[in-house]
């Protein structure tokens, strides 16, 4: 243990460049050698770079890394990598996924359990058929304790806004959100579940001139006598297929990004259910980006049963007492507006919470406009919000 | 821009002279290929990690040094191959950073900006989306799941879904940072596959 902790400081240390030129060679000599050791190497890369990205580096270490570590163009893809990981995360993912891993790991070993207790007539049937009642029960409890509060969080935005004078524009408008609607799961795999190797059997040789000129003679030579081993992780290809190139079209966007919320629409918080047909609201979680942001754009697949949209707008800096907030569509008409909003402390952060009656939402992008009431009584921008609507 | 040491011009990569390397690393090919391939592949990591531009090239002439030497050594030599490409390395790592004094290894030249890159993480994000698509939904729910949350939040949910998938703290981590590294690679050529259609 004290070891594996001294070998990640080192790394990291490495990573760095910290290390003097004979602990560089030893530390090199070790990653030739102990391939569970270079593995570690590749670990500590990816949470150094997550650290850089949370802020969790210290001031010397921030510096070493913007200055050494950075420099390979591999390193800065890697931080791309890991910018565009973090972002998608916190889009799809804001919420815990316990309900899905529930089912795809307790549930299943727990009724393998009780299969195989059933079929072996064990003692312990009664006890486990027992348990099983409790956890069901339990289970069903989480869930009606779940929809009483949505209801009551629905109540409250509702009574909030009748005390508030009328929306400009006379149209009811109110608190929160997040997409939810069942996962069109692509049963693709990423058939390597091993670290792959990146390089092919053999490279091209680039150096020097006569290299140059002999560079095909050498790629064949390579070809011929290095043939992969069946087995071998080294050389067996990943055998996904590499996806479709991202289009320019708006079909294609609009689709991506409703795929993104479907993908949301797993990670609802423990016992909380998935939308379904005939629940009269949905709910969205919106942060603050431009137009081009694409990863600051939502899209909810509004079901025809739903009656309210509830935006949750997470708030990024600025603290007012109370906001207004203006919906338009893409082409500027407005849709709904709503002042005096307090903010709200949410699962994902601070927000403020607005409804947006279904009716006056069609297929089309909308961008939400937050402004802060400030201390001398002007309202001063704090955010700018995209999403789009698709119908069931 | 980084510049690959030069090597003897008169040298030229054979059939034979490839074929020895491999007897050299392991009687068996299948099992000597498999080392090579493991050795270039730690040889570029290295590289990288020593801030190098090309590490690929640096790699590739690291182990073409070692093939030129093969014949005098592979009798004689005693111990781990892998560590003769260590050294050898290390001389290419010296001679390469000679010839870019202005890139060696002190830390007076921050490396290129890269905050100007919306567009490439527009990018990025697209592609990721669709590999995330290709992930089993356990391993989707997994990365999900585990790269959740900040700092103390982030721990004390991984020790969570540690508990729940049975696994030691340590185990998870290694598993969540494979599917990551299948993720980035499936990100990379879609991204290769995007540009290549530009």
């Amino acid at each position: 243990m004290k070891q594996a902790v001294e070998d990640e400081r080192l790394i990291k240390q490495y990573l760095l460049g910290e290390l003097a030129d004979e602990q560089q060679t030893e530390i090199q000599d070790r990653f030739l050698t102990d391939p569970e050791f270079f593995n570690l190497l590749l670990l500590l890369e990816n949470e150094l770079t997550d650290e850089y990205l949370i802020g969790g580096l210290s001031e010397s270490e921030l510096e070493r890394f913007n200055s050494y570590f950075l420099r390979a163009p591999e390193r800065q893809q890697k931080l791309k990598f890991a910018k565009a990981l973090n972002k998608y995360v916190s889009e799809t993912a804001t919420e815990p996924s316990q309900r899905v891993l529930a089912q795809s790991v307790g549930l299943v070993k727990w009724w393998r359990s009780l299969r195989d207790i059933i079929r072996s007539q064990n003692r312990l049937l009664v006890f486990s058929l027992a348990t099983a009642s409790l956890v069901l029960a339990a289970a069903g409890a989480a869930l009606v304790v779940y929809r009483a509060g949505m209801k009551y969080e629905v109540a409250q935005v509702r009574d909030e806004n009748a005390a508030q004078p009328a929306p400009l524009g006379g149209q009811e408008l109110g608190p929160s959100t997040v997409p939810q609607s069942q996962t069109n799961q692509d049963s693709a795999k990423l058939k390597n579940q091993a670290r792959p190797a990146t390089s092919p059997a053999l490279k091209s040789q680039k150096t020097g001139a006569s290299q140059h000129e002999h560079k095909g003679e050498q790629e064949q030579t390579r070809a011929v006598l290095i043939k992969p081993h069946p087995s071998s992780p080294t050389t067996v290809e990943t055998k996904s297929t590499p996806p479709n190139p991202p289009s320019g079209d708006v079909k294609d966007r609009l689709r991506t990004r409703s795929r993104r919320a479907e993908v949301g629409a797993q990670y609802a918080p423990p016992g909380r259910p998935r939308l379904a047909e005939g629940r009269p609201f949905q709910s969205l979680t919106l942060t603050a980006g431009t137009a081009r942001d694409v990863t600051a754009t939502r899209t909810v697949e509004l079901a025809s049963a739903t009656e309210q949209l509830l935006l949750r707008l997470m708030l990024e800096s600025g603290d007012y007492p109370t906001y207004h907030a203006e919906i338009r569509t893409a082409e500027g008409k407005v849709i709904s507006s709503e002042t005096d909003l307090r903010p709200r402390q949410t699962p994902s952060g601070k927000g403020v919470v607005l409804s947006v009656p279904a009716k006056l939402l069609v297929i089309d992008n909308y961008i939400v406009t937050l402004r802060g009431l400030s201390k001398d009584g002007d309202y001063e921008r704090t955010g700018t919000y995209h999403f789009s609507v698709i119908k069931k | 821009m980084d510049t690959v040491p030069s090597a003897k011009r008169e040298w030229v990569l054979t059939a034979d002279a490839l074929d020895q390397l491999l007897s050299w690393l392991d009687a068996d090919k299948h099992i000597a290929g498999e080392k090579y391939e493991e050795i270039r592949r730690t040889l570029i990591k290295i590289f990288v990690c020593r801030g190098c531009t090309t590490a690929e090239d640096l790699a590739d002439e690291t182990i073409n040094r070692v093939i030129r030497k093969v014949p005098d050594i592979a009798r004689t030599y005693v111990g781990n191959p892998a560590l003769y490409f260590s050294g050898v390395a290390k001389y290419v790592l010296l001679e390469h950073e000679k010839k870019r004094p202005d890139l060696s290894l002190s830390i007076s030249e921050p490396p290129t900006r890269i905050d100007d890159e919306a567009e490439d993480i527009e990018r990025e994000y697209e592609c990721l989306d669709q590999c995330m698509a290709h992930l089993t939904p356990k391993n989707r729910d997994l990365i999900l799941y585990y790269y959740q949350e900040e700092k103390l939040a982030k721990i004390e949910n991984r020790k969570r879904l540690a508990e729940r998938l049975g696994l030691k703290l340590n185990a998870l981590r290694v598993r969540a940072d494979r599917i990551r590294a299948n993720l980035e690679e499936c990100v990379g050529k879609c991204l290769t596959h995007a540009s290549s259609r530009m």
